[in-house]
């Protein structure tokens, strides 16, 4: 990883117009080019206003107050516009559904792509790349994407923002509104995309114990500030600490912190259920030794 | 008895689906938009209406070749009648009188005249055709095809993106629309058994939640589109590239079609403007029609 952060957020403060509280307050943040970030935390919790500053919608879209300034991969989005950021950075909406543009597959993906004026081989190739990593096969190509199911329909929606090749692919609850085979579906794609895909991820995600695993680093946001920000094994150390701002972790994390707390465990939280289950299992050992 | 288990592949139109083994797939979606533009300005130049009706069966033997499924043209059989209805009304009851009409017969203060009828015949015929026309274009093109036609016209790329924005538009609010309607029905409120007035009521409810969605769809497709680096007032510094349009390559048959549409479109003009033949003088079913009701015109 590069030592120098493609991510720099500093004091940075946001308020919706209208609004009386501070969506965000002073969040200083630097994430660095190849970090796989999860972001959680409650509702209303302004995961999602962060999400936006960083990709230029907040300021540009957004009428508000801000103070402080982000930084993404050199351009301060009080400068640049969003359309401009979009070179950099790409962004998935939660609602698959709402960020169609197009009325083919095809078209979709290559509607980036067009914007940013690439030559047509270069296209047709990247949408062939895209869909592979996304594992859509070319029969979807000339389907219109609000027919698709839930989970091809954002992998459709993931595979049209990677195939611009951004430095960063922020992931704004990508499985919030799909069902479960469906949350599989794109989990199993931010897999892949951690595998294969050499940019910067930041994914705003509840189902901690899928998107524990992948991450490098989670952050934890509560009311408009930072609350914690530490690598998986560190963040969940303290389940009470999260239990207590709203973040539930797995229950097989749950358990094993319980069995710390009775002295029967020592080691630090498996991010696993199959290390949990091994975690469980030695400690049975134990005991019954 | 033999059942064949033959699979025929569709591809989803406007309108409904078309097989894929269908030659309108074959051409160039402009050619689709052309015929849109061009045929069905045959009828608006046509006055006899045995030439429109001509111009009908020449259209229905178009749906057979292009394989699009007849029964269609069920489903609209009540529009094209209702309309017949209207006209037929409104030009032979209240058509009004000039002096010089045929006068058929009078229903108390009502004269009804052979010009009127007369009309009824033209405006119809003329309708059915351009009718025909229009069925047939949302049976065979896609949205797509439509959007590529306006991109390979060259008109602005914002032209274009409205277009195809209206038809995802469309998509959004007959989704958002059932949305509505599945939330009513979930709190016991059948629309069907209620009488037509609460009806027409209802249906005025469904904006305000319709409109609400649809501004926020806005919101979110402004989004959508800036996070993909779009810009209405054009990109910054380089041409945006035409992915879509370079898939379509204008071939041989194209211009054949073109050529074919314009040149009966001249034929028209000339025939109308320079010859007697397209003159309602010398439509053969208006004078088979005239003898009818016994007029002498």
């Amino acid at each position: 990883m590069s030592n120098e952060p493609i991510i720099k957020i500093t004091n940075l403060w946001w308020k919706y117009e209208g609004k009386k509280n501070w969506a965000l307050k002073n969040i200083n943040l630097e994430i660095y080019p190849g970090e796989f970030i999860a972001i959680v935390g409650p509702n209303e919790s302004g995961k999602t206003t962060l999400a936006m500053s960083m990709n230029g919608l907040i300021p540009n879209n957004y009428r508000g107050f801000m103070k402080g300034d982000v930084i993404v991969a050199g351009m301060n989005t009080k400068k640049y516009s969003t359309g401009d950021i979009s070179k950099k950075v790409g962004f998935v909406f939660s609602d698959p559904e709402s960020q169609f543009l197009t009325m083919t597959v095809e078209e979709e993906i290559a509607f980036g792509l067009e914007n940013l004026g690439l030559p047509v081989e270069e296209i047709e190739k990247r949408i062939k790349w895209a869909m592979k990593i996304t594992g859509l096969s070319e029969e979807f190509l000339e389907k219109p994407p609000y027919e698709l199911s839930g989970g091809q329909k954002q992998r459709v929606a993931i595979a049209a923002v990677i195939a611009m090749k951004p430095e960063v692919l922020i992931l704004d609850e990508p499985t919030s509104m799909l069902d479960p085979i469906g949350k599989t579906e794109v989990l199993n794609v931010l897999k892949e995309l951690k595998r294969s895909y050499n940019a910067t991820i930041i994914v705003i995600e509840h189902r901690l114990e899928d998107i524990a695993p992948l991450a490098d680093r989670m952050i934890l946001i509560y009311n408009g500030e930072i609350l914690k920000d530490a690598p998986p094994k560190e963040f969940f150390d303290d389940i009470d600490f999260l239990l207590k701002h709203y973040v539930f972790p797995p229950e097989a994390m749950v358990y094993i912190d319980k069995l710390r707390k009775f002295g029967i465990y020592e080691g630090s939280i498996p991010l696993t259920f199959d290390e949990s289950v091994k975690v469980v299992r030695e400690s049975i050992r134990g005991i019954t030794k | 008895m033999s059942t064949s288990n033959k699979v025929v592949k569709m591809r989803r139109t406007l309108l409904g689906y078309l097989p894929l083994e269908s030659p309108m797939h074959k051409f160039h979606p402009l050619i689709k938009t052309f015929f849109l533009l061009i045929v069905s300005a045959y009828p608006l130049l046509i006055d006899p209406p045995e030439w429109n009706l001509i111009g009908a069966l020449v259209m229905i033997i178009i749906f057979v070749i292009a394989s699009v499924p007849l029964r269609i043209l069920k489903y609209y059989t009540a529009i094209m009648l209702n309309i017949f209805w209207i006209i037929f009304i409104a030009y032979t009851f209240f058509g009004g009188y000039m002096p010089g009409y045929h006068i058929i017969t009078k229903i108390g203060p009502i004269i009804i005249s052979w010009e009127n009828i007369m009309i009824v015949f033209v405006i119809y015929l003329r309708m059915f055709f351009a009718i025909l026309v229009i069925i047939f274009f949302l049976s065979v093109a896609r949205e797509r095809d439509v959007v590529v036609g306006v991109r390979a016209l060259k008109l602005p790329y914002v032209i274009a993106y409205i277009v195809g924005l209206a038809f995802r538009s469309i998509g959004l609010s007959i989704i958002d629309f059932n949305t509505i309607r599945e939330a009513e029905k979930a709190r016991a409120l059948d629309i069907k058994a209620l009488p037509l007035a609460q009806k027409i009521k209802k249906f005025g409810m469904y904006i305000v939640p319709l409109v609400a969605l649809a501004l926020r769809r806005t919101d979110e497709v402004s989004n959508a589109l800036e996070s993909r680096g779009f810009k209405f007032t054009g990109l910054r510094g380089y041409k945006r590239t035409d992915y879509i349009v370079s898939k379509y390559k204008f071939q041989a048959k194209d211009y054949v079609a073109v050529t074919v549409m314009i040149g009966i479109l001249a034929l028209i003009l000339y025939l109308k403007y320079f010859t007697p033949y397209m003159s309602l003088h010398n439509s053969i079913l208006l004078k088979i029609l005239s003898r009818f009701f016994g007029v002498k015109t």
